[in-house]
């Protein structure tokens, strides 16, 4: 044992130092997210009438597909019901990203030649990665448990919804333990765990769809919360299968790091070009090979949301027409389905700024990293600016108008009118000048103080949204909030002036501009 | 002729100076060593020569312009290696050498082929999966292709085996003996000896010995052992003892 298992202790206490935050979001959000489900449901909810309308009126096809059927009517019923999948995909995920950082990461980074080399066991690192990855989720579990007694729900439900949820965190870390044995890079095994949730949760989907029972569901960990029936005559018999399941899983990825060398992988990598294409002979090239991932991960997961947003509107008219806190906003914005779908383009929108500051970020590690290379070959400075610039810019405005077009083309094929097309286009590229005058402030941050451009941008990003919610509550002026570009359009202000886009235009092209000219003034900085 | 010229050169990061008046002449034609301990200011005063710092005070002229104002020209005229080579993740080595090579502009794929071939380099292999020493050959592959009239080479050969080490001394030779200039910046004193016709001494940001490889010779010889390294290391404990 001593062989294998030497310093499993030690590596886990390592493992649990790093990323505390990382490891705290993963630990309280599923208790916090139940707890919130919780709460609004005893407001929405009040009485067992209330309940028993919500059953009828909210239970419709696309509910179901993405949750499943409704098994106990009551407030702890609905909750376990409703954040089921949301706990299951939120804990499989942090899991796999836990799993992938400390086994194919740490070994592509070398730390794990490093810890292998001291006195520790061959099968240590990995042993550790999966005891921390199962006692987070524990953890999770016990506190989400706590937070459901504490509310009210009964026991033995409460430990039936965190059981099964805690069980399919677990099988999906443990899975990609086994993944991350098979490809050199850690992109690889992380993009081939994500991919293989996306088929489980296609699956889950298309079999809640067609409403019979499959005898494969057994074995998708997105259907065990379900299967374990929370508070409808619980079936806990059915955790012998995660256990099983990852018993079995987790030897495998054991016996798989013993049979391999550090750093080898059991898929050989392929060679790639020796030439490369004739395209690739300047910047603009250069630049889509190093944004095109991003990017194109934005616009397709940005084009599926919304076409889906746009689709399943209607379904949310009818859940949110009754709450009464609601209506005075709902009037202001135009009607219900109008309010839903404008506040949910608009924070959708917001979100872009996050992509044009992961964009501005590639620029700035291409002159961190690869500055000396790039800037001594014949080409001038803001050339490599102007190459990043088309997808700060370019990009961004291309994601928020296939968003436009997806969630009108949803809505018309959702609801049948057919004037949400244009109306939902046009909101969607109206916000386009605010998300642009956020890249502006990136770049101008990268001419001045490139060191500190990526936490000074976050920053600024995380006040504009603070501003948003202070103003909302009108705890600031609104000339204070006017600095935030997002004042500029935001729904909740019935009036804009007609200038703001063209205003913000104009502050963009003043902030990029001085970026570009105080790079040109600027050493560069590796 | 000189490639390379400067006069006075000062640097200042904050308050700490990197560069505190440099002075250096690199004759055209010629492969000139540019020696000092870490922390000398080699990279800076390379940076400076490849317009990536901007100069706090004194003249430098590359090739006859100024290396902040005429950057683009001036490196149409020649090519670059970085002591710490990073390299497009996603890439492979033949497309980075291809890639830069086309940036660039003076590039054969004859000449590719014949580099690739001497410094045994697999190009379809992905450039994170390289090491150290292969990625040091790509910039060294994709420097040597180009038909420029200057090298800079900052710590080239760090990571190189035995084997490559002497290749790259022969491609250094054959570029001088096209009528190239090569300036090297290096810490392997044999590699220096071996290939240099003229060196320079700097130590905390100044030039303390400057001269042709013949002159040094006649010094060389009356070290025990005679050998450059421990002509340095004389310098070296003079200018320490000089400062104290």
């Amino acid at each position: 044992m001593k062989r294998y298992f030497h310093s499993t202790l030690s590596l886990m206490k390592l493992y649990l130092r790093q990323n505390r935050i990382f490891t705290l979001v993963w630990l309280l959000l599923p208790g916090v997210w139940v707890a919130i489900n919780t709460v609004s449901s005893l407001v929405l909810f009040p009485t067992p009438e209330a309940l028993e309308e919500m059953a009828v009126s909210l239970i419709d096809p696309l509910t179901e597909a993405m949750h499943g059927p409704l098994l106990d009517i009551s407030v702890a019923g609905f909750v376990t019901w409703r954040t089921k999948v949301f706990l299951v995909l939120l804990g499989g995920i942090f899991s796999i990203i836990f799993m992938i950082r400390h086994t194919r990461l740490a070994e592509e980074q070398g730390k794990r030649e490093l810890l292998g080399a001291n006195v520790t066991g061959s099968l240590a690192t990995l042993a550790a990665a999966l005891v921390s990855m199962v006692l987070i989720n524990a953890l999770a579990a016990i506190l989400t448990f706590f937070a459901m007694i504490a509310l009210g729900l009964g026991s033995v439900g409460s430990l039936a919804h965190c059981l099964g949820f805690f069980a399919a965190s677990c099988v999906l870390g443990i899975l990609a333990g086994v993944i991350a044995q098979f490809f050199v890079s850690a992109t690889a095994a992380r993009g081939m765990s994500f991919g293989l949730l996306g088929l489980l949760f296609g699956l889950h989907i298309m079999w809640n769809v067609s409403g019979r029972h499959n005898p494969l569901a057994f074995f998708n960990p997105l259907e065990w919360p379900l299967l374990i029936h929370p508070f409808a005559v619980e079936r806990f018999h059915l955790l012998l299968i995660p256990l099983a399941l990852g018993a079995v899983l987790m030897v495998l990825s054991l016996w798989l790091i013993a049979r391999r060398d550090v750093g080898a992988g059991l898929v050989p990598q392929r060679a790639g070009r020796a030439f490369a294409k004739l395209g690739l002979r300047s910047l603009s090239a250069l630049a889509w090979r190093t944004q095109r991932g991003l990017f194109l991960a934005w616009f397709c997961f940005y084009a599926l949301f919304s076409f889906s947003l746009g689709y399943a509107s209607y379904l949310m008219v009818s859940a949110v027409s009754s709450a009464e806190a609601l209506a005075g906003l709902i009037e202001r914005l135009g009607g219900v389905d109008r309010a839903f779908l404008s506040l949910m383009l608009y924070v959708l929108g917001m979100l872009i700024s996050v992509y044009v500051m992961m964009a501005a970020g590639i620029l700035r590690r291409e002159e961190a990293a690869k500055g000396e290379t790039i800037l001594s070959m014949p080409v001038r400075r803001e050339k490599l600016v102007w190459s990043h610039m088309v997808y700060i810019f370019g990009g961004s405005a291309a994601i928020m108008l296939m968003s436009g077009l997806c969630v009108g083309l949803g809505a018309v094929i959702g609801t049948g009118d057919g004037g949400a097309l244009s109306r939902l286009f046009l909101e969607m590229a109206g916000m386009i000048p605010a998300i642009w005058a956020i890249g502006g402030v990136a770049l101008l941050l990268f001419g001045a103080l490139p060191k500190w451009m990526s936490g000074i941008s976050y920053g600024l990003l995380t006040l504009f949204v603070l501003m948003e919610i202070f103003w909302e509550q009108q705890q600031i002026p609104a000339a204070l909030y006017a600095l935030s570009p997002f004042s500029w359009i935001t729904p909740l202000k019935a009036v804009q002036p007609t200038a703001a886009p063209l205003a913000l235009c104009v502050v963009t092209i003043i902030l990029t501009g001085a970026g570009i000219a105080l790079f040109r003034r600027r050493d560069a900085e590796l | 002729m000189s490639a390379i010229k400067i006069h006075g050169l000062t640097k200042q990061f904050g308050k700490t100076a990197a560069l505190n008046g440099v002075d250096l002449s690199v004759p055209q034609g010629s492969v000139y060593g540019f020696i000092g301990p870490n922390g000398a200011g080699k990279s800076t005063a390379i940076r400076i020569l490849l317009g990536l710092l901007k100069k706090n005070d004194g003249q430098v002229k590359l090739l006859g312009g100024d290396p902040w104002r005429d950057a683009v020209e001036l490196h149409k005229r020649l090519a670059y290696v970085p002591s710490d080579v990073q390299l497009w993740d996603n890439m492979t080595g033949g497309e980075v050498i291809d890639f830069l090579g086309r940036l660039r502009g003076s590039y054969s794929k004859a000449r590719r082929a014949q580099f690739i071939e001497r410094f045994d380099l697999d190009p379809t292999k992905k450039c994170k999966t390289y090491s150290k020493g292969n990625r040091q050959k790509v910039a060294l592959i994709s420097a040597f292709v180009s038909d420029v009239e200057l090298l800079i080479l900052d710590e080239p050969t760090t990571g190189l085996d035995p084997l490559m080490e002497g290749v790259f001394q022969q491609c250094v030779k054959e570029t001088r003996d096209a009528g190239k200039t090569v300036f090297l910046s290096s810490h392997i004193l044999s590699e220096v000896e071996a290939v240099c016709d003229q060196i320079g001494v700097t130590r905390s940001g100044k030039m303390i010995e400057e001269g042709s490889m013949e002159e040094l010779k006649a010094l060389i010889h009356q070290q025990e052992p005679p050998t450059l390294e421990a002509l340095f290391l004389n310098y070296y404990k003079r200018d320490a003892e000089g400062r104290a």
